[in-house]
């Protein structure tokens, strides 16, 4: 039963249609998701290759995935605010996030696709990912570092109709995913097509497996995470890897652009997860708070207990508009096409939402651990998962948090200060 | 096959709170489509997929309504058929109500859910049955067959089950383990907002209600439990119970 | 003042009568076997809803009864309602109680969910089902004037077959000692550990709704709940029931209620005078070494 309820709003409001969609979604859940997590999070602990796949099955099944995709292409031709509404939910039931994550990559890097890739690789991945077949996400970062895309390593040399690929990915989500899943998948991809800087990069649809079968030339590694083990992080090496030059999406040299476009979108469905999983620890702390004695008293008459309370649910109202906020923007520009947005609109609001959303999540957990005290300590307690899982968003994954704020700063002091 | 569902809007129980000092329920909390009325429509999407026809949604309640209907669109409805200024409402009224539309269509089957969660009075079924002078099958745990002009169900019973058979047209209302009702997806809810909804006023019905009872008074029972929280290792606790228990017995 | 009443099975009639008759009414009732009344109008037994009507309805036009009262099981609220739309009366379903004063009724139903208790009033005539477990009176002495009746034969559907449930004798509504199991028991092998408690505390075993409904663990009539038994024993002891007010009401009654629960936020701790946290498989097989 939650005991947050989103309080009546005359600013944040929802449609009736995105309200049902809500409820289906977390009753759907509550009834599949909420009841497992932590099993699948201690699960893949043991075993990262252990992945939920029932779970994930019954999440396509729900339509729970390419939520802003053309049903042509087997998507669910809904909003991207319906996506936000829909990783929101999923987090609440699942605060280590991992199966928020899946949902919002396989949501967010189709829809990327879609926006600019080929007519065919849209009609050959999209279906896949949709039915929760295929995995579809980001490969950007790389050794020498994640947060400087465009200095960007990896190599594709264009031999005819084909691009082949050398070079090393790391820190990548699904990389167990899709040896496992039963079609396979990728992520989209970047890399050196022409000189250096960010003009000299494309992106492309990295396909390591289609079909059942492993591609030639991408050899895997699978890392041990310290939380949100229900998702695999990895890395690949490339070696003479070949890409069709159907799987080129957008133009060659162009895709420093359309890559940080996907980052704006993934980002906003990113904060989303961060929100839900917020919501789950201020429940936590609610309900110790109305059950838990010290002193004779509810450890909430304290006001240092209370008053911190009181911030920390303030910094989670505050991240919730900053997520939808974006979530509506990016539908102006990329649903209903409004021309007088442009992508570059997304820039701030999007790093806003992203900057705030994880850093008041990790630093709610912090404190709800804090207030459960030696309890949260042990592994019995949960809580710890809703604190690593999301970190991980602060720790950079999906854009670095001082990123965040230098694309505010720049914006707004202006470009030519920060020099 | 022609197949009307009635539904009903409850509040959401589960947010449903209780005033501490006066035991009054504070009913300020947003309506919901009744869990029994979804396995009624969960019954009717599946009729239909066997044997084709039209699943019409019928439901009297407040404007909200309005919005709660589509979670019956949502899950398969092809339209629905609403009054939304049905505020007072008792079993009598409510039946008066749902019969008026009925009567508007022929229907071959009629599906309720037994009872509705809030308050398990169970009469809308009967009362409905007997002002269109249908049979009835009430309680029933599972449809095992429907053709054109006649229905088997087995009704679970307190102390006995029953199969039994009727002609149609035939009310029929359906217990909460006849099945699981599905959760509507996205594209179905989007699909909703399309599907044609009549709203009828009480008026356009020509309906005057008024309730024959009135309600003295509607109260949370008094809690008075001592609540006492016991912690600590299995051994320790289970000697405490024990004592507990030798005083109590 | 007039009362009729039908009852499917003879226990309920007769505590339904009983309440009647301390009411002030004089007691008609239609029954398949013999009970107190002061009319009694024996009658073989039909169990479709059609005839059951039609036979009220004739006694009614007969006896001009100021209240009809019906058992609130499953075939009493079904007719009740029928024959109270035929003759457009109010009915009020699964009462917990009964008054009277004038020519009005007060009854007390659940709402909400069990959330709250609603005290209704209504004049007479009206119809009424009681849940007869819950109605309360002194012996009273009765007429008992019997005749002979014949249910009309008129169903309106066909009645294919009819098997009695196989139920078993439980005595939830006599226990002193109540052992109830909910869903924090992982396997239906489990139930092993509760019935070794119940066994040494010579208690009754009731359980919540998903375990004898959904998984069917255990037999219906020992579910105990809104929709099931209400019992008042004089200790219950509560293995792992997460405290939904649909079971919750079902145990209201009881004089002292001890929880055993992992989660200290469940509901159960509202209507336990004793909550332990802490895990049943560790705790139960202490308990049973210690009594």
């Amino acid at each position: 039963m939650s005991v947050i309820d989103f309080p009546k709003n005359t600013v944040l409001t929802f449609s009736e249609e995105e309200e049902l969609f809500r409820e289906s979604v977390r009753e759907f859940c509550q009834r599949h998701i909420a009841p497992n997590w932590v099993e699948v999070d201690k699960r893949s602990e043991q075993n990262p290759m252990d992945i939920p796949v029932d779970i994930i099955k019954k999440m396509a099944d729900q339509g729970l995935f390419c939520i802003p995709c053309s049903e042509e292409y087997g998507g669910q031709g809904g909003s991207y605010t319906m996506a936000t509404i829909a990783m929101e939910e999923i987090a609440y039931a699942d605060p280590s996030v991992a199966l928020a994550v899946y949902a919002l990559l396989n949501t967010g890097w189709p829809f990327a696709l879609e926006l600019f890739g080929t007519e065919e690789a849209c009609q050959e991945i999209i279906p896949e990912v949709a039915a929760g077949r295929a995995f579809f996400g980001i490969a950007s970062t790389e050794p020498q570092g994640g947060s400087d895309v465009a200095g960007l390593k990896t190599r594709a040399e264009k031999k005819g109709d084909v691009y082949i690929l050398n070079g090393e990915k790391t820190f990548i989500s699904g990389v167990g995913e899709v040896q496992k899943l039963e079609w396979g998948g990728g992520w989209f991809t970047l890399a050196r097509t022409g000189g250096e800087g960010h003009r000299g990069l494309s992106a492309f649809a990295l396909l390591a497996r289609k079909n059942g079968e492993l591609s030639d030339g991408w050899d895997p590694t699978i890392y041990e995470d310290i939380g949100r083990h229900g998702l695999t992080t990895g890395g690949f090496r490339l070696t003479d890897f070949e890409v069709d030059s159907k799987y080129l999406i957008g133009e060659e040299n162009k895709g420093f652009y359309h890559v940080m476009e996907g980052f704006n979108l993934a980002r906003i469905v990113v904060a989303a997860a961060t929100i839900g999983a917020s919501r789950w620890l201020l429940e936590q702390a609610v309900e110790w708070f109305r059950t838990r004695k010290l002193f004779g008293r509810n450890i909430s008459s304290f006001q240092g207990v209370s008053f911190k309370f009181a911030d920390m649910y303030a910094r989670w109202e505050a991240s919730r508009y900053f997520v939808y906020r974006a979530s509506r923007l990016a539908d102006k520009i990329y649903i209903e096409k409004d021309p007088s947005y442009k992508p570059l609109d997304l820039n701030v609001p999007v790093a806003l939402a992203k900057n705030y959303g994880p850093e008041t999540c990790v630093d709610l957990a912090e404190e709800v651990m804090k207030w459960y005290g030696a309890y949260a300590y042990t592994k019995e307690a949960p809580i710890f998962r809703a604190w690593l899982g999301p970190f991980s968003y602060v720790i950079g994954a999906e854009g670095a948090q001082n990123i965040m704020r230098l694309i505010i700063a720049r914006d707004i002091i202006g470009r030519d200060y920060l020099k | 096959m022609k197949i009307a569902v009635c539904v009903k809007e409850i509040y959401n129980l589960e947010q449903v709170k209780i005033v501490r000092e006066t035991r009054e329920p504070i009913l300020d909390v947003p309506k919901k489509l009744d869990d029994l009325s979804r396995n009624a429509l969960e019954e009717a999407i599946k009729i239909r997929e066997k044997l084709g026809g039209e699943i019409v949604a019928i439901s009297a309640g407040s404007p909200e309504l309005r919005k709660t209907i589509k979670e019956a669109l949502a899950m398969g409805a092809d339209r629905a058929a609403i009054v939304t200024d049905f505020t007072e409402s008792s079993p009598e009224s409510a039946a008066l109500v749902l019969s008026r539309i009925l009567e508007k269509d022929s229907y071959d089957l009629i599906l309720l859910g037994d009872a509705s969660s809030d308050d398990y009075s169970g009469q809308m079924a009967s009362r409905v049955a007997e002002t269109l002078d249908l049979p009835q099958i009430t309680f029933v745990s599972e449809i095992r067959e429907v053709s054109d002009g006649k229905i088997t169900c087995v009704r679970d019973m307190d102390d006995y089950i029953e199969v039994v058979e009727s002609d149609l047209p035939c009310v029929v209302s359906v217990t909460n383990e006849i099945n699981e009702p599905r959760i509507p997806a996205l594209k179905d809810i989007l699909k909703a907002s399309k599907k044609p909804v009549e709203n009828f006023s009480l008026q356009d019905l020509g309906i005057e209600i008024s309730r024959s009872y009135e309600i003295v008074e509607n109260l949370a029972p008094a809690v008075d439990r001592k609540q006492e929280v016991i912690e600590g290792e299995a051994a320790e606790v289970a000697g405490k119970i024990a004592e507990i228990i030798g005083r109590e017995v | 003042m007039k009362a009729l009443v039908f009852a499917e099975k003879a226990d309920h009639l007769n505590r339904i009568s009983s309440k009647l008759k301390e009411l002030g009414f004089e007691v008609h009732a239609l029954s398949f076997a013999e009970v107190n009344a002061d009319f009694l109008y024996l009658a073989g037994p039909k169990y479709d809803y059609a005839s059951i009507t039609a036979a009220i309805d004739m006694l009614s036009n007969e006896i001009r009864p100021d209240l009809v009262v019906f058992s609130s099981t499953k075939l009493g609220k079904e007719v009740s309602s029928r024959f109270a739309q035929r003759k457009n009366m109010t009915c009020i379903t699964e009462c917990l109680d009964l008054q009277l004063s004038d020519s009005s009724i007060t009854v007390s139903r659940y709402s909400l969910g069990g959330k709250t208790v609603t005290k209704i009033r209504t004049h007479l005539p009206a119809v009424v089902a009681l849940v007869a477990d819950a109605i309360e009176s002194k012996e009273q002495s009765f007429q008992m004037n019997v005749r002979e009746f014949q249910i009309p034969d008129s169903p309106q559907i066909r009645t294919v077959s009819r098997e009695e449930k196989r139920r078993e004798a439980v005595g939830l509504k006599e226990a002193d000692v109540i052992v109830v199991v909910g869903r924090g028991l992982r396997k239906e092998e489990d139930l092993k550990l509760v019935k070794e408690l119940a066994k040494k505390l010579n208690a009754e075993i009731g359980c919540t709704r998903p375990l004898s409904h959904d998984y069917r663990w255990l037999p219906e009539e020992r579910m105990i709940g809104l929709s099931g038994e209400k019992v008042s024993p004089k200790l219950l002891i509560s293995i792992g029931v997460s405290g939904q007010i649909q079971h919750a009401v079902g145990i209201m009654n009881s004089k002292t209620v001890i929880a055993i629960n992992t989660d200290e936020n469940a509901p159960m701790k509202e209507h336990s005078d004793y909550f332990i946290v802490g895990d049943l498989y560790e705790i139960l097989p202490e308990l049973i070494k210690n009594l």
